[in-house]
């Protein structure tokens, strides 16, 4: 693992008013490497890469925490800075393309602003990096002319990502870009974001409820449960004899893959919803190892290479 | 085989899209004949545009068709002209919406939700109602159904709604069940929490199920039967296990591969399913791998798998199956 990461999340806490949803999550980009986070609904990870990233609108409100990118803290920046940020060293991917493309502007409109904004003022200059921007999704450059409602699904969040992209970022956060997409559209984009990132090497971070989806296209799984980070781990270790309980209840859980053959398990109750107050281990109402010492709220321990959990069965190893 | 709950016979869907000189129609579904027997649970797959949903409304009353018939134990249901089953039928079919958000109605309790179609299919006399309430909030895994029973929806969560939803379908005491996507919006730790719990009832009362859904690996299983439909058209259809393990016809192929997150690319092109105007040939012959001439203007047969038991379960709608079958006379 190299030394320097792209991105760096220390100790973020983010809160709704007198709610708080994310209790300290910390989290580290790789130069070139996909991240996984994985949680459901409630859990906290749009929370933490939108806190990250300041896309929180009112009243959400960051309580404490640092976002390094390219050694500038993204919270102490202001909004024109970040401006001059977004896009040109981190962008997002939405979940849902249609909403986050207007509906009122033909796709070129939609380059044109983005590349305007970060003083790309030559006209052909932006023409060609538009049309460049679509055939790197496979998709013709005359489309270019078409408006957002003309495409299939698939199609407008290939627009999303050839947007994303299009300022060359060190860091691309995909929120559940797939979730909205069939099975078949959802097996081209993962390919297609596979072959982008071989291309150019950006970072990412993959935001999705699908721990299986990661399984096959992450280099590092964060696994969030309640506002907290329980599981960050290489991901050939997720469900493995180190692993988390939620994590390991989550992938019993699923109903087996069309190649698997095993008996799924479900975890028993329901994630506690966002502000219920949990002493302790907040997975141990739920967790079937549960024991007196998780009334105490575990810390994230180091337990392999690279491989941190937080859970009082834990065994800690010396950091190297 | 006894006679079937469930049977559809050649069942068309169209939607009028308008248009003065060039009229022009969308084909939710065209001629989808499948059955569901007592007790069994068949799932419809599809990607979305498939039509799995349409054909689940009008199966329950809610949209008419403009062809086809669908007998319920040999009795003719209502499906032209005006969509609506008539009283006596109507406890019999019952339906699982995918939205536990929105099929509750906020300003109602849990026990208002499910009194409803107990009073009303006179299952239950005024007396009596609590008790059998929660009764079904018990078997539904609502436990102690004190607890809930006087809640409202917003008081529960996902999971514990659509158990309300479960429990609302079933005091009718219905024969069938159309549950069309009963797990898509739930958390993902808790859906199988509420697909054992539905497999279990479903099984003590012997209750025939189509499960809608897009997600292969659930429909793998919770059902015995599947049958896979693409543009509106069943392209296969057989025992669920053998059918995902082995499939037959390049699109459940195509299916499967996206499925299974292995490496390989995926056996077809991409595409939209051709709904729009359709043409008389197989719908999925422009992203078919083994696509030729006559599957873009020959109308398709049907083959039937020679080593199923019984014999004629499993169906292939494709000119070129794999491997090759022998033509069956039936559509």
């Amino acid at each position: 693992m190299s030394a320097c990461p792209i991105l760096q999340i220390k100790d973020l806490h983010v809160a709704y008013g007198d709610t708080e949803v994310l209790a300290g999550a910390s989290l580290d980009v790789q130069a070139g490497e996909l991240v996984g986070l994985v949680g459901e609904s409630g859990s906290g990870k749009s929370t933490l890469v939108q806190g990250a990233l300041r896309l929180l609108p009112f009243p959400a409100q960051i309580n404490g925490g640092e976002v390094i990118v390219d050694g500038v803290d993204l919270l102490g920046l202001s909004h024109a800075e970040l401006r001059r940020t977004w896009w040109d060293k981190v962008s997002l991917v939405p979940q849902n393309a249609l909403s986050a493309l207007n509906p009122m502007l033909t796709l070129r409109a939609h380059f044109d602003e983005t590349l305007l904004a970060h003083g790309i003022t030559d006209p052909a200059e932006r023409h060609k990096r538009a049309e460049d921007g679509m055939r790197m999704v496979e998709l013709a450059p005359s489309r270019l002319a078409a408006h957002p409602h003309m495409l299939s699904g698939g199609m407008r969040q290939r627009v999303a990502i050839a947007l994303a992209l299009v300022l060359d970022p060190q860091l691309v956060v995909f929120d559940e870009p797939t979730t909205a997409l069939d099975v078949v559209v959802e097996r081209q984009i993962l390919d297609q974001i596979s072959s982008l990132r071989k291309e150019r090497g950006f970072g990412a971070i993959f935001i999705t409820h699908d721990l299986t989806l990661l399984q096959s296209i992450a280099d590092r799984v964060a696994v969030l449960y309640a506002g907290q980070i329980v599981e960050n781990a290489p991901v050939a270790e997720l469900g493995g004899p180190k692993s988390h309980p939620y994590t390991r209840g989550l992938l019993a859980a699923l109903p087996p893959r069309l190649d698997e053959d095993r008996h799924a398990v479900p975890i028993p109750g329901a994630p506690p919803r966002v502000g219920d107050a949990i002493p302790g281990c907040r997975f141990a109402p739920r967790c079937v190892e549960v024991v007196a010492a998780c009334s105490e709220r575990p810390a994230l321990k180091l337990v392999g290479p690279g491989h941190q959990v937080a859970c009082v069965h834990a065994l800690a190893v010396e950091s190297s | 085989m006894s006679r079937p709950l469930l049977d559809v016979r050649g069942l068309g869907v169209t939607f009028d899209r308008g248009g003065w000189a060039r009229p022009s129609f969308l084909r939710a579904a065209h001629r989808v004949s499948f059955t569901v027997h007592p007790g069994e649970v068949v799932a419809l797959v599809g990607e979305s545009g498939s039509g799995k949903s349409t054909i689940g409304r009008v199966i329950a009353g809610l949209q008419p068709a403009a062809t086809g018939q669908v007998l319920l134990d040999g009795t003719e249901l209502p499906t032209a002209g005006t969509a609506g089953l008539p009283a006596h039928l109507r406890g019999r079919v019952q339906m699982v919406f995918q939205d536990p958000y929105g099929s509750l109605n906020p300003v109602h309790t849990v026990f208002h939700h499910i009194a409803r179609p107990l009073l009303l299919h006179k299952r239950a006399t005024p007396g009596e109602l609590r008790q059998r309430v929660s009764a079904l909030l018990e078997q539904v895994g609502l436990s102690p159904a004190e607890d809930f029973i006087d809640r409202k929806p917003q008081a529960l969560s996902g999971g514990q709604r659509q158990r309300v939803a479960i429990a609302r379908a079933l005091a009718p005491r219905p024969d069938l069940l159309v549950a069309d996507e009963p797990t898509a919006s739930l958390d993902v730790s808790v859906r199988m929490s509420v697909l054992t719990m539905f497999r279990k009832l479903q099984k003590r009362r012997q209750l025939g199920v189509l499960l809608i859904t897009h997600d292969l690996a659930s429909a793998r299983w919770m059902a015995d039967r599947i049958v896979v439909l693409y543009a509106g058209q069943v392209m296969e259809q057989g025992p669920a296990r053998a059918v995902l393990t082995t499939p037959r016809h390049p699109y459940t192929q195509l299916l499967v591969a996206a499925g299974s997150r292995r490496p390989e690319p995926l056996p077809g092109k991409p595409g939209l399913p051709p709904v729009v105007d359709p043409s008389p040939g197989c719908p999925f012959a422009e992203r078919c791998p083994r696509v030729t001439f006559g599957c873009i203007d020959d109308e398709v047969t049907v083959h039937v798998a020679p080593d199923t038991e019984p014999p004629g379960a499993w169906r292939v709608r494709c000119h070129h199956p794999d491997p090759h079958l022998p033509t069956s006379g039936a559509q």
